[in-house]
């Protein structure tokens, strides 16, 4: 997928602002049994926030809230400074919300289909066009613009849906499951799309199951425990925790260990299996740094990498 | 107009024609309805215009009124309704979109038959036109509006509620709106002339004119609960508005030339009319938990009057227009009392249905309704004649002492309320 976007041309009114998304006190009910209990948290502007909990927990009704497709019981939630609850459809107007189901119109085109969307979110007459061209350009349906969405198989239908709820450019763009449905290389390009939009300056909350893939482009973790808090951490920046990584090793790993208490952007370090797993920012340079003060140790290194399941290690220990 | 023009004016409008005028229905239908008339003019019907009238009806009508509530119905069937759901148009605009876009077909059909009008013999009244075009966009409103809100008791309800959209629709538009309307309606063969607050008009003409006005009353209906779904606070303005329009528009033929009437007579006949529109919005409203708490929550007067049911404030004009007919002398005051419990108890019993039952709950009602309103007091009125039934029934002459029995069953009703709130309320 291309998403020929840049944050001068989308976003450049866009304050960098801490709270671009807040949520205060939010409580949402079905009938009698509570699915968000006190939630509040607040998003940065341009953040990718990877929204994670158990089923159950109340992801798709939070994201449902912040659509404004709900109305909770008691709380409050601005996005960009429009009080959701109160101004309903101007926040429309500021976000896309992709749904875990398609709702596309089959009988329409995939152009028409898109055209619509940006129509219902107040477009100018003259940008629809352009931004249905950019919104399936987006997902790699130009090939495809004429065509009926009826006749689209399910991960074509799926990525109409995700085009739809973008084509307007919305400053927050809210995902539920969007990988679902998508083959691997699919899913491998929504990636980089998500990574593009957020790249562009665009908000995005992101609710899946697949950790691995969140972690891809995810700049914050929002966790959700059934319904009752949300925990918000930072995943990438000046103030994210250090990633990890693994350097493999022939020989003794205590050498290595030696070697690496030395430097000052290691931390943390620990002997795993015969390899050594440290915190480290992990630059090109500060990794060719590293390497080159092992190699020079005496160190017989066979390889470093990041150990991954960054999110996951979060989300677990968050559980415990 | 370009169709982008016409997509930024009116998304919900361009859909819809989107998807109603293909090139292949285009062609249709004006070749089928001039088959029709070729097949009727073979027939020698001697007023062929006449049956054009006929088609009319069926095609904005009774077809009419289907397409406008599938216009609603497929798109939640399809989930395409929360993407609506998401859209930053004004809901009056969806509201036209939906009504006149959805039934876009229809309308060209309509447009076919007047065209034909021009060219088949016979002749046909302007003001039956007139009122079958008006009538038609009228049933088309009422279905969808039927749909939009049923669809407030069960969201999840796909399905089913297309046939009780259209026949409702149908009623709405035969040959007019409202009883009284359609009363003056059928009056207008015998030449009969109305008079309204002591001036006369024409029936057909008079029908005509509110057609209009309540055709009017129901787009702003439909654009309010469209507003409610695109995520707006409820209001109850709407519908107190409507209900002081009607109070005036039914007074308006208790005047005659010279004649104005009494005032306990126009405040019981306002009272009457606002108890009806009380009991009429109280079964078409579900009731919530979470609407019921989030108004015990709210924070100020203006947030409490927003988030309130529409048919509290049309219940308190009933009482308040109850109490000054009783003050004016109209009625007895045993009489208005055991009418007050009466309406106290039926609005309790509901909220109690609504509570309690989670499915047919409207048969329920329709038993209660027989069984307080024709079985008992009838039983009792034939054991012990109009003293026993006073003690269940409101009833002319009867005792104080009888409204313990009235009095009662309002205290009972109101009980099982919170009886049944404390078990629904959760947490």
């Amino acid at each position: 997928m291309l998403a020929k976007v840049a944050r001068s041309e989308l976003y450049k009114d866009i304050l960098m602002s801490a709270d671009f998304v807040s949520v205060r006190g939010l409580i949402f009910e079905y009938g009698s049994s509570r699915a968000l209990d006190e939630v509040g948290f607040d998003l940065p502007a341009g953040s990718v926030t990877a929204l994670v909990g158990p089923n159950g927990a109340g992801k798709t009704t939070l994201l449902r809230c912040l659509a404004g497709l709900e109305r909770p019981l008691a709380g409050s939630i601005r996005i960009d400074g429009v009080d959701v609850l109160e101004q309903p459809r101007l926040a429309h107007a500021k976000l896309g919300f992709q749904q875990d189901f398609f709702g596309v119109y089959d009988q329409l085109s995939v152009r028409r289909n898109l055209l619509h969307a940006a129509a219902i979110q107040g477009m100018n007459e003259g940008d629809m066009e352009s931004a249905a061209v950019w919104a399936a350009e987006a997902v790699s349906l130009s090939d495809r613009l004429e065509q009926k969405a009826g006749t689209l198989s399910r991960g074509l239908r799926q990525r109409l849906a995700i085009a739809r709820s973008m084509v307007h450019r919305p400053r927050l763009l809210l995902m539920d499951e969007p990988a679902s449905g998508l083959d691997p290389e699919a899913r491998r390009e929504l990636s980089g799309l998500i990574r593009t939009l957020g790249a562009a300056g665009m908000t995005l909350v992101v609710s899946s199951h697949i950790l691995a893939e969140l972690e891809d482009y995810s700049t914050h973790m929002l966790a959700l425990r059934d319904g009752h808090s949300a925990q918000v951490a930072v995943l990438s920046g000046t103030t994210a925790a250090k990633p990890r990584w693994r350097l493999g090793l022939v020989g003794d790993a205590r050498e290595a260990l030696a070697g690496l208490h030395g430097m000052a952007e290691v931390s943390e370090c620990e002997i795993i299996d015969g390899d050594v797993e440290f915190a480290f920012v992990g630059e090109p340079l500060a990794r060719h740094h590293l390497l080159r003060h092992l190699v020079d140790q005496g160190v017989l290194v066979t390889s470093l990498a990041p150990t991954g399941g960054h999110l996951e290690k979060l989300y677990m220990g968050d559980r415990a | 107009m370009s169709n982008t023009a016409l997509l930024r004016l009116n998304p919900e409008f361009q859909r819809c024609l989107w998807l109603e005028l293909t090139p292949t229905r285009l062609v249709l239908m004006p070749a089928l309805l001039a088959v029709a008339l070729a097949g009727l003019h073979l027939s020698n019907v001697a007023n062929l215009a006449e049956w054009v009238l006929y088609i009319l009806f069926f095609l904005l009508v009774l077809w009419g009124g289907r397409l406008a509530a599938d216009c609603f119905v497929e798109e939640v069937a399809q989930g395409t309704w929360d993407v609506q759901r998401l859209s930053a148009s004004n809901p009056w605009a969806m509201a036209l979109g939906k009504v006149v876009g959805g039934t876009s077909y229809v309308w060209y059909g309509a447009l076919c038959c007047l065209l034909a009008l021009i060219v088949v013999p016979g002749t046909i009244d302007f003001v039956d036109l007139a009122s079958t075009l008006v009538g038609g966009l009228a049933a088309q409103a009422t279905a969808l509006l039927v749909v939009l809100v049923l669809h407030r008791f069960d969201a999840s309800r796909r399905r089913g509620s297309t046939t009780l959209a259209q026949m409702l629709g149908i009623v709405a538009a035969v040959p007019s709106l409202g009883p009284l309307a359609a009363l003056s309606s059928l009056a207008k063969n015998w030449g009969g002339i109305t008079q309204w607050y002591g001036a006369e008009f024409a029936l057909p003409n008079f029908t005509l004119g509110h057609e209009i006005v309540m055709l009017a009353w129901l787009l702003l209906a439909v654009a309010w609960l469209i507003r409610l779904q695109l995520g707006h606070a409820p209001s109850p303005w709407p519908y107190l508005a409507f209900t002081v329009y009607e109070i005036a528009f039914v007074l308006g033929f208790l005047f005659t030339q010279k004649l104005i009437p009494p005032l306990p007579v126009m405040t019981g006949v306002a009272a009457l009319v606002a108890a009806v529109l009380t009991y009429g919005a109280v079964l078409a409203s579900p009731l919530h938990v979470s609407d019921v708490k989030r108004l015990l929550r709210a924070q100020d007067w203006g947030r409490r009057w927003d988030l309130l049911p529409s048919w509290l404030p049309a219940a308190a004009l009933a009482v308040l227009l109850g109490v000054i007919t009783v003050l004016a002398g109209g009625r007895e005051w045993t009489l208005a009392a055991a009418v007050l419990a009466l309406f106290l108890r039926d609005i309790a019993l509901v909220a109690a249905v609504r509570l309690l039952a989670r499915r047919r709950n409207a048969l329920l009602l329709c038993v209660l309704a027989v069984l307080l309103y024709g079985l008992l007091p009838t039983v009792l009125d034939g054991i012990g004649g109009s003293n026993l039934k006073a003690w269940i029934f409101p009833t002319m002459g009867a005792s104080a002492l009888t409204l313990i029995g009235p009095w009662a069953q309002a205290v009972a009703a109101l009980a099982l309320v919170v009886m049944a709130w404390g078990r629904r309320k959760g947490v």
